[in-house]
């Protein structure tokens, strides 16, 4: 297979990087929402672990899997399942 | 179970807004809301398979070996990453994503003899359909040991020429060429031995002089667990991107010396900034903190410096 694409001067676009920043900074912003909600989520249990653990560990263990998961994937740290080398 | 259900309602209007809304508003995304849910329901089950038994196997040597679980998880982890990078190509990725293989042609011949100049090894060159679900484009290689493939998106093979996609896949041949996989899974490794250790450190502090705990292996441990994770990988998150960014740019070498074609990453790099919507000189604390590839303005100049030696 090939491309039939010919090579030619490519410019940047300039309306899209304008667009480009604007996706960024909402996306930045988002991930900061995502990760403060997280944190209030674990904080809650946080502050009162014996209560909920004697009264509902299945629940406990259900919201610390739940509010763990997107405290660490928005964290995006790489911990255990951290990016492989992309484009 | 009702806990989880509110928790999972109060987030879901941020991960469609984050998901759909934004990636359609912005021109991003092709999916339809139903393949999108579908997408999201299948990652749910996939991650929760995953996570628990990951989570399950933290408990059980918590209870059983309070001392040493945190080398036994990291041994154990590291074992698991390696054999998920190996099956992701064959079990994972085709949950999401459909593959055939590239047409015999020039670009086929060309990423093969790149491979062969590479002295490495892949399974085959394959396209994937991403045009199903985004507008943008994506190259690279997939897999490790006998599973490694070069995948090309399909959202590239339209829009992009021949030298442009051989460019880029020389720049993914870098890595095996320079054992970054490797470098990565080390470093990762190392990241994830210090988290745990840290993490058997408090937990040890907490239960055995504060008693907030009944015992380590307390279910109520999980959202501390959790949070100190969280915390430890917000904290080396722009280490280890540090390091990737270094690796990216020596792989970006790799690609202008093996092709030699400085005009083609250039228009390469200029097409992905212009398709995919990527910040092309982002604020050097943003690129610090959350990137994992230099900015596109470093990588044209990379790439303007190559030409000039």
């Amino acid at each position: 297979m090939d491309t039939d694409i010919h090579q030619e001067q490519v410019e940047l676009d300039v309306e899209r990087q304008h667009k480009a920043r604007e996706y960024a900074r909402i996306g930045r912003r988002l991930s900061l929402i995502g990760l403060g909600i997280s944190a209030a989520g674990v904080l809650v249990l946080l502050l009162r672990p014996g209560q909920l653990a004697a009264r509902y560990p299945a629940a406990a263990h259900m919201v610390g899997l739940a509010a763990g998961h997107r405290l660490v994937s928005t964290a995006n740290s790489g911990l255990f399942f951290g990016n492989l080398p992309g484009l | 179970m009702v806990i989880y259900l509110v928790y999972e309602i109060l987030t879901a209007p941020l991960s469609y807004y984050s998901g759909y809304t934004l990636s359609h508003r912005y021109g991003i995304s092709t999916m339809s809301r139903g393949a999108w849910v579908g997408d999201q329901l299948k990652g749910l089950a996939l991650g929760v398979v995953l996570e628990a038994a990951v989570i399950e196997l933290m408990y059980a040597l918590l209870a059983f070996q309070p001392d040493s679980w945190w080398l036994w998880v990291a041994l154990i982890l590291i074992f698991f990453l390696v054999v998920m990078a190996n099956l992701a190509p064959v079990l994972i990725m085709p949950i999401f994503y459909k593959f055939t293989p590239l047409p015999e042609g020039e670009l086929t011949e060309r990423l093969l003899a790149l491979v062969k100049r590479a002295n490495t090894h892949v399974r085959g060159v394959f396209t994937m359909h991403l045009s199903a679900k985004t507008t943008a484009a994506n190259a690279g290689l997939r897999g490790l040991g006998n599973t490694r493939r070069i995948v090309v998106g399909d959202t590239m093979l339209d829009r992009y020429t021949t030298d442009e996609v051989e460019v880029v896949i020389a720049h993914e041949l870098g890595h095996p060429v320079h054992r970054d996989i490797w470098k990565l899974l080390f470093s990762q490794s190392l990241l994830m031995l210090g988290g745990l250790y840290l993490a058997n450190l408090a937990f040890h502090w907490v239960v055995q002089t504060q008693h907030y705990y009944q015992s380590f292996a307390d279910p109520a441990t999980l959202p501390f667990l959790f949070a100190l994770l969280g915390v430890f990988g917000l904290v080396v998150m722009p280490i280890g991107n540090g390091l990737s960014r270094a690796i990216e740019y020596q792989a970006d070498e790799y690609a202008l010396q093996a092709t030699r074609k400085v005009e083609s990453f250039k228009s390469a790099m200029t097409r992905l900034a212009n398709q995919n919507l990527a910040e092309v000189e982002p604020a050097p604390l943003v690129e610090f903190l959350f990137h994992n590839h230099p900015s596109i303005q470093k990588r044209l100049r990379h790439a303007d410096e190559f030409a000039t030696r």
